[in-house]
């Protein structure tokens, strides 16, 4: 019974088989039933275990994605998909039943090389295109049949050359007998020997085994760097944990057909060391790639593997070719793509021969290590297309305007910005302190009367073409920017060095009368008008930035565009349409450049802050905010509150104060009883509740709390409203109705109006005084008794923020006061910034409390977004942002 | 053969049987949602566990009386913390592990809530709290989440509230030396200096040692009586030891102005007052007023509020407190964001950072849960922030204060804004803003409903009514909203002068009201008669009616064909657009009555012809064969008198949905009768008599049993 059942079987499959050979649609019948065909595009798909790899979602998804775009020709693809199981009896069914099948145009996979060999002469005899995605069949050759994958010549040499490149010199190879395995370790072994490689051992082993141990002993008493594997993943599962068992820890380089789900899983920890070879590296910043890796992610929940993006891209060259050549009959696609040459597809460009290899060009290495996979030598970031935007690497940011790149001429925040990834500067300023830091100069001494510095530049500084920047550069753009015409906007900020002033107002025409004064090529002294412990943070603005002479002089006006110019930054310019785009990368010549780790600087001009919010939303920018556009006001509460945006608010303290002064030429105001009583009936708490939300109650001085240290800085009378009424008492108006009228002068600012008008009622609830709100500018002629204003440092220094508003009576208050003056001449020579800071101190006390010149009411804030992918983001509080040190955390 | 046959279909079948009762059991155990509720459910605080569990209880049976989360029934899974840190990692660790649950509800206490909620970050799973008010509980822990509002916020409200409705500018500070009492302190004394109220003293409390704290409360109060000018004194203490200093400073003569925090508002603190005074047999505790601050009061809330407390008293016989009511509306939010996120898929992982993402969708009031505790909404870190109930202490309970605060839009900057913040008409806290509103505390009393008429919809209704307030009242602008005529409240009947300076108007109400009747379920319908008041004149944030459910109302109904079955107020908030296109939210005073159709002669006249009808079709199942065709004809002419009776009826009464039932039951009835008779006279005439005798007994049976059910069928429709 049992001997008939077998001879039964036998006999069906013979019957089976014979019948399956002959019972194929030939070439010639299958391109007369296409042609007439009104059906949809058939296309087989044969892997070999489901879900051991994602290739076939790779496929449904390029399938998906030309269907909804309306397929081709019309049609619809229709994929047919098998599974063989790695057994050639089932895969051959498959190849006949496939072949059997007269719609059927192209089939894709067949991962067995034996198998495949076998299936595409059925293929080749049926006229259907075969594109193999594992065996190298084109050793035999013939029409219809592609092989998607590398040549073995050419993989063997880059695996060979990496072993080269990364000091692998003493190798062994293992290899199995399977003849596709055995060519490939032939060729490998050709190639090491011509790159000098020493193959120290080389055994082959049979492809059903099982224990390796005798084998591997053999290996313990060889010294050599790194193992080359040639096998299927079940084998080099066992190899490599017998390996790991028997403690040989060397490196292990295995091919591609290794790279399942069933090796990894396995070996588990024994894989480490383990090198796999692989076309396909996910986080390739190429923008076919990428989309590719995020709608797979998306549609099916995990990363796309090699497979996916090979039967991906084996699909949609498909459908290139039949887009191209407008037709589908195999025959015409396999003449299309023969002649081809290059194409792009998601793993890489291919390139395709006329034999039929549909080779990618790129080889990528992933290395398992310290118990995760990393990619090795991925970084081939140049980027083909200039404009091609790579998330990975490109910080997107958005401004409304930018004036000019010439940092002589920069004053808006962007212009400020965008010259501070530019230009190097000779100091620059300390993210958390605002100090002075060593930029293009190294160091800097002052002499004992502070009005002399001498600044030693650094030797490794270089323009983007190449040429040192020197003190020449630098000593040319200060008198170019001197002499400019239109005047530079921040020229004042020069008159500190000697003879500037009349140099610039045309007194003086001999440059050599300036102070500044090259003494070599890497040294530079400025004599000064006077002493100016500040110096330092002054030079750190961009109108003392070094200037490249003979681009300026070659190009004039015309220097700063993307052909022109040259600049020493951690950033060159690379695009610049006006109103619309800026493109920096990463300059090479930078000092630094090693440490800039984002490589691409993109600033959208986008006027409205409305869109720019919602471009943010999209995840589409970076950071908004600050410098950059900022966030519309009215919004401000609900991207607070936002899940999507909550996380991203950040805020931070501009170098800007909001104060009222008192003027002490009106009377009652002359009597400091009723300055303070004013001051003490304004309530601070309020003002930033109701009406200046967002922003820090200026509680401890008028200076912003940056510009000073924060353990010196001086304690101000808080809103007390009993107090100010007895103060009021002992000025003589007991009640309020006998005090005139106080003018308030708010200018014309929404903000200021409402905090006038907030001021006015305070005033009239605690003290029963009448104020009048005006919206008049304060200026010198201002009759007001209360004068509202912005005041901010032009330079980190609390110096930039006193001295001015102070001398040049810019509060308009009329106060004069000889103690404040001498203070603060007295801190212009003083060297040390401790004491530098407490007589700043000093002098916020005498205007807060002691004389109560000004009521500081709070300190500007910047809001900002930033996304969570910026890592190392800090604020800037003076322009100027340090984006050469953030960097973009991969995903 | 046959025999063997015959076996083995028996055992197919059995097996087929018991496979089928397994599939369905282990089917049955994987198609269930599980939430875990980790609380306190033994020791000590054990009380505080089962509440919370049984309001999570309830609102779990309702869901899954609804169908579930997408058809599948909600279990919970309890998990005892003990009161205790260890317990409560104990709990945390081992919901972590359970892959089958998606959230947690709990923990009780913030010391326990403090210990899991690491666990549960780490184990990314959700977790609501709805009773720990430890400040920061949820801070940088994206998995937890709170449905009130933390300790530092509730004390920032309270002090706010103190200096611009109380016109606080001095007090003092009697502190617990523990974690809470310090950090009561701390927001009182930051929020007190930015508000300008002077503090004048602090005094430290140990708790903990009671010898010491009687010693302690009686130096206090010493040196309180020595200290000139206190407006206030806050309380940051426990419960019980707050019970404890207010007694004694009442009896020492200490009549300030006494204000707490959160723990006073707990059903402890009123036990603890309560023994108190019997102890030092006291009663003079009101000379002034004692605040505490909460975020739910039953005299503020809505309808929903009023169904929940009847489904928890028919469930648990006794009526919901605080920590219940809390525990419901945290099983709602938690359940809430389950459904939205569709169906759950197989990795618990996924789930639940699906139902956290969910939770986080809710951060605004217009993307909240509205639940019994208002609108439900969490804040970057987790939190709910929202204006809270100021409530004063009155005859051994608390109840809101006649001052609240209630969030408001804020909708830019102008000077009517400016000026009413300094008046403190709006106060300020974080990015909300807060207007200050007049509490009117609505009474009614001795309700008479009569001259219910169907056909005009209208009903007559005279009930006494008082409004409690201080400041002012305009009765005049009382609405009446289900009023067919204008009513007028003109001069009140009594005006009295209560001793917390309110005073109360009464009126009585003598007036038609509309009301929309619905016969569908006619006769065994309920009609909720619809009483609802407002001020035209003053929206929410000028005026806010509470409802005062403390009294038993009386309530009859002169009516032939209705029975009283209940009555319940509430007040509501209700949205009504002005003509400038704006959102103007009223306050809503409603008082719902609840009457029931009596069995009338009447009914049983539309019943009668039915009846008639199913007896002369059931006598023809008992016909003998040979007169079998004279019934069918018989039921032939049923079908139209049944037809005709239909027709006429439903010209008159077509709102009655449950008589168009039972003439499209009784079309049926008689048609299969029909049908089964002609099959009969067929079967005799092919004379196969044992086929006849059993198709004959079946339908005699068979009738009754197919007319019940289909009766029954409908009348589970109609009531359910």
């Amino acid at each position: 019974m049992k001997n008939h059942n077998r001879i039964s079987l036998y006999l069906t499959f013979l019957l089976f088989s014979i019948t399956a050979c002959n019972n194929i649609v030939p070439s010639d019948e299958r391109m007369a039933h296409l042609a007439n065909s009104k059906k949809d595009l058939y296309i087989g798909v044969v892997d070999a275990i489901p879900n051991a790899t994602q290739f076939v979602n790779g496929i449904k998804m390029a399938i998906d994605e030309i269907n909804i775009s309306g397929g081709v020709a019309g049609k619809k693809i229709i994929p047919l998909i098998y599974y063989d199981d790695n057994d050639k009896s089932t895969s051959l069914k498959i190849a006949s039943k496939l072949s059997n099948n007269p719609d059927v145009i192209a089939v894709v996979g067949h991962f067995d090389p034996a198998h495949a060999m076998a299936a595409s002469i059925l293929y080749k005899e049926s006229g259907i295109l075969f594109i193999s995605t594992g065996a190298d069949l084109l050793r035999y050759g013939g029409s219809f049949i592609f092989n998607n994958g590398m040549p073995d010549t050419v993989y063997v040499d880059k695996i060979s050359a990496f072993m080269k490149e990364e000091h692998y010199s003493h190798v062994v190879i293992l290899n199995d007998r399977h003849q596709s395995n055995k060519l490939l370790a032939e060729n490998f072994y050709q190639q090491a020997i011509e790159k000098n490689l020493d193959i120290v051992f080389h055994k082959s082993f049979s492809p059903g085994e099982k224990n390796f141990r005798d084998l591997l002993s053999e290996l313990k008493n060889e010294t050599f760097d790194i193992i080359f594997l040639v096998c299927r993943d079940k084998t080099a599962s066992l190899i490599i944990n017998q390996m790991r068992e028997m403690d040989i820890r060397t490196s292990v380089v295995g091919t591609n057909d290794i790279d399942t789900r069933y090796f990894w899983s396995q070996t588990g920890k024994n894989a480490e060391k383990t090198i796999i070879p692989t076309n396909f590296y996910k986080k390739n910043p190429r923008k076919l790639t990428q989309d590719f890796v995020n709608s797979f992610s998306v549609a099916f929940g995990v990363d796309p593997d090699e497979f996916s993006a090979r039967g991906y891209d084996a699909i949609n060259l498909l459908k290139h070719v039949m887009d191209k050549k407008n037709a589908y009959l195999p025959m015409i696609l396999d003449t299309g793509m023969r002649f081809m040459g290059t194409w792009d597809g998601v793993l890489s460009q291919y390139h395709l021969t006329r034999k039929g290899n549909i080779s990618p060009t790129a080889l990528f290495y992933k290395k398992y290590d310290n118990g995760k996979i990393v990619y090795l030598k991925q970084k081939s970031k140049k980027k083909k297309d200039q404009f091609e935007l790579v998330e990975e690497i490109t910080l997107r940011l958005a401004v409304n305007d930018f004036s000019t790149f010439d940092p002589g001429f920069s004053s808006d925040p962007a212009s400020i910005d965008a010259c501070k990834q530019l230009f190097l500067s000779l100091t620059q300023y300390n993210d958390l302190t605002c100090t002075p830091e060593p930029n293009l100069a190294l160091s800097w001494h002052a002499n004992e009367h502070l009005n002399s510095f001498r600044f030693r530049l650094r030797k490794n500084a270089y323009w983007t073409d190449g040429q040192p920047v020197t003190a020449h550069d630098i000593e040319w753009a200060i008198q170019r920017n001197l002499k400019a015409s239109p005047t530079a906007p921040q020229v004042h900020h020069l008159f500190v060095l000697k003879n500037a002033k009349a140099f610039y107002q045309g007194f003086i025409k001999d440059p050599d009368q300036l102070g500044i004064h090259v003494i070599d090529d890497y040294t530079l002294d400025f004599q000064l008008e006077y002493p100016a412990a500040h110096f330092p943070a002054l030079v750190g603005l961009p109108i003392y930035c070094p200037l490249p002479s003979k681009t300026i002089k070659k190009w004039g006006k015309e220097w700063t565009r993307p052909e022109h110019i040259q600049s020493n930054g951690p950033y060159q310019l690379v695009y610049y349409q006006q109103d619309a785009l800026v493109i920096m990368r990463k300059n090479p010549q930078y000092f630094d450049a090693a440490n800039v780790s984002i490589e691409e600087v993109r600033y959208n001009v986008i006027p409205n802050n409305l869109i720019v919010l919602s471009i943010y939303e999209i995840h589409q920018l970076d950071i908004i905010g600050g410098a950059f556009s900022t966030i519309p006001l009215h919004l401000l509460t609900t991207v607070k509150k936002q899940p999507e945006t909550r996380f991203h608010y950040k805020k931070s303290l501009n170098l800007s104060t909001t104060a009222f002064a008192f003027n002490i030429e009106r009377s009652p105001l002359d009597n400091i009883l009723m300055r303070k009583a004013i001051a003490s009936a304004i309530d601070l708490n309020f003002i930033t509740q109701f009406v200046a939300f967002g922003n820090k109650i200026a509680m401890d001085s008028f200076t912003p709390p940056e510009l000073l240290l924060p353990e010196i800085q001086a304690h101000r009378q808080a809103f007390n409203p009993i107090h100010a009424k007895k103060m009021m008492v002992e000025a003589g108006y007991e009640d309020g109705q006998k005090c005139p009228e106080i003018i308030i002068e708010s200018g014309s600012g929404n903000l200021h109006k409402n905090i006038a008008q907030a001021v006015s009622m305070l005033l009239k609830k605690y003290l029963n005084i009448t104020a009048n709100v005006i919206d008049e500018t304060p200026s010198k002629n201002s009759s007001g008794h209360l004068l509202l204003k912005d005041y901010s440092a032009s330079y980190p220094d609390a110096d930039s923020f006193l001295y001015n508003w102070f001398t040049q009576n810019s509060h308009y208050s009329h106060f004069n006061n000889e103690n404040v003056l001498a203070l603060l001449e007295k801190a212009r020579q003083e060297k040390n910034q401790t004491i530098r800071h407490k007589l700043y101190c000093q002098v916020d006390d005498i205007i807060i409390n002691k004389e109560c010149i000004v009521v500081p009411l709070y300190y500007d804030t910047s809001h900002y977004l930033v996304q969570p992918r910026v890592q190392g983001w800090n604020h800037m509080p003076f322009g100027g942002q340090w984006i050469n040190r953030w960097q973009l955390e991969e995903k | 053969m046959k025999k063997y046959h015959y076996i083995s279909a028996w055992l197919i079948s059995i097996i087929i049987f018991i496979g089928l009762i397994l599939y369905f059991l282990l089917w049955n155990e994987n198609k269930n949602v599980y939430i875990a509720v980790a609380s306190t459910f033994s020791g000590k605080y054990k009380e505080y566990g089962t509440e919370m569990q049984k309001g999570i209880q309830l609102y779990v049976d309702q869901t899954n009386a609804k169908g579930g989360v997408n058809g599948l029934p909600i279990k919970l899974l309890l998990f005892d913390d003990q009161g205790t840190k260890a317990g409560a990692l104990q709990a945390a660790k081992s919901i972590v592990k359970n892959k089958k649950i998606r959230f947690v509800l709990g923990h009780y206490l913030s010391s326990t809530a403090t210990k899991a909620a690491s666990v549960y970050e780490k184990g990314m799973i959700p977790s609501i709290t709805s009773s720990a008010t430890l400040d920061d509980l949820t801070t940088n822990n994206d998995w937890l989440f709170r449905i009130i509002p933390p300790n530092s916020y509730q004390v920032e409200f309270i002090t706010s509230y103190a200096k611009s409705a109380l016109n606080i500018k001095t007090a003092c500070v009697i502190y617990d030396t523990d974690f809470y009492g310090k950090n009561l302190l701390k927001t009182f004394t930051e929020k007190a200096s930015s508000l300008c109220i002077e503090i004048l003293h602090t005094f430290s409390i140990n708790s903990k040692d009671p010898d010491i704290t009687d010693k302690q409360i009686t130096q206090i109060i010493k040196t309180i009586g020595q200290l000139q000018g206190i407006d206030m004194i806050f309380l940051a203490t426990h419960a019980k030891t707050s019970a404890n200093i207010i007694v004694q400073l009442r009896k020492n003569k200490c009549h300030h102005i006494l204000m707490g925090a959160d723990s006073m508002a707990s059903k402890f603190f009123i036990d603890a007052l309560n023994n108190y005074i019997k102890t030092y047999s006291f009663s003079n505790l009101y000379s002034n007023d004692i605040y505490s601050i909460t975020w739910f009061h039953p005299s503020l809330s809505g309808k929903s509020n009023v169904d929940f407390e009847k489904a928890y008293i028919n469930q648990y016989h006794v009526k919901p407190s605080l920590i219940s009511t809390t525990a419901y509306d945290s099983a709602h939010v938690g359940i809430t964001a389950l459904k939205s996120i569709g169906r759950p898929g197989k990795f618990s992982r996924t789930v639940r950072k699906n139902v956290k993402y969910a939770l986080e969708q809710y951060y605004d009031k217009e993307h909240s849960i509205q639940g019994l505790t208002g609108k439900i909404f969490f804040d970057a870190a987790g939190d709910m922030k929202k204006s809270m109930i100021v409530i004063k202490l009155l005859n051994g309970r608390f109840e809101p204060a006649f001052s609240q605060y209630i969030t408001i839009p804020y909708k830019g900057t102008t000077e009517n804004f400016i000026q009413k913040g300094i008046d403190g008409t709006i106060i300020a806290s974080g990015d909300e803003y807060f207007s200050k509103t007049n509490l009117i505390v609505v009474a009614v009393d001795n309700i008479h409903i009569s001259q219910i008429q169907k056909k005009n919809q209208t009903f007559h209704a005279r009930f006494d009514i008082s409004f409690r307030f201080k400041g002012n009242f305009h009765a005049e602008n009382i609405q009446f909203t289900t009023a067919k005529h204008p009513i007028l409240l003109t001069m009140p009947n009594n005006k009295i002068q209560n001793q917390d300076n309110s005073q109360t108007y009464s009126y009585t109400v003598n007036g038609l009201f509309k009301h929309d009747f619905n016969h569908k379920k006619f006769p065994f319908d309920t009609q909720t008669l619809s009483i609802g008041l407002k001020d035209i004149r003053q929206n929410t944030d000028k005026l806010l009616f509470s409802n005062d459910n403390e009294r038993k109302t009386h309530f009859t109904l002169d009516s032939e064909k209705y029975l009283p079955l209940s009555m319940c107020s509430y007040v509501e908030k209700k949205e009504t657009r002005s003509k400038t296109g704006e959102n103007i939210i009223f306050s809503q005073f409603h008082l719902d009555l609840h009457i029931k159709t009596k069995l009338s002669g009447k009914t049983i006249i539309f019943l009668l012809p039915l009846c008639i009808f199913l007896f002369l079709v059931y006598i023809g199942y008992f016909f003998p064969l040979k007169q079998m065709h004279v019934s069918m004809i018989v039921n032939v002419c049923l079908l139209i008198v049944n037809a005709l009776c239909h027709l006429s009826l439903n010209y008159q009464y077509h709102y009655i949905n449950f008589f168009e039932y039972l003439y499209i039951i009784m079309y049926g009835l008689i048609g299969v009768t029909v049908c089964y008779q002609a099959i009969l006279i067929r079967i005799h005439s092919i004379q196969c008599p044992k086929t006849l005798l059993i198709i004959r007994t079946t339908g005699i049976f068979f009738f009754p049993v197919m007319t019940l059910s289909v009766l029954y069928f409908f009348y589970y429709l109609m009531c359910r």
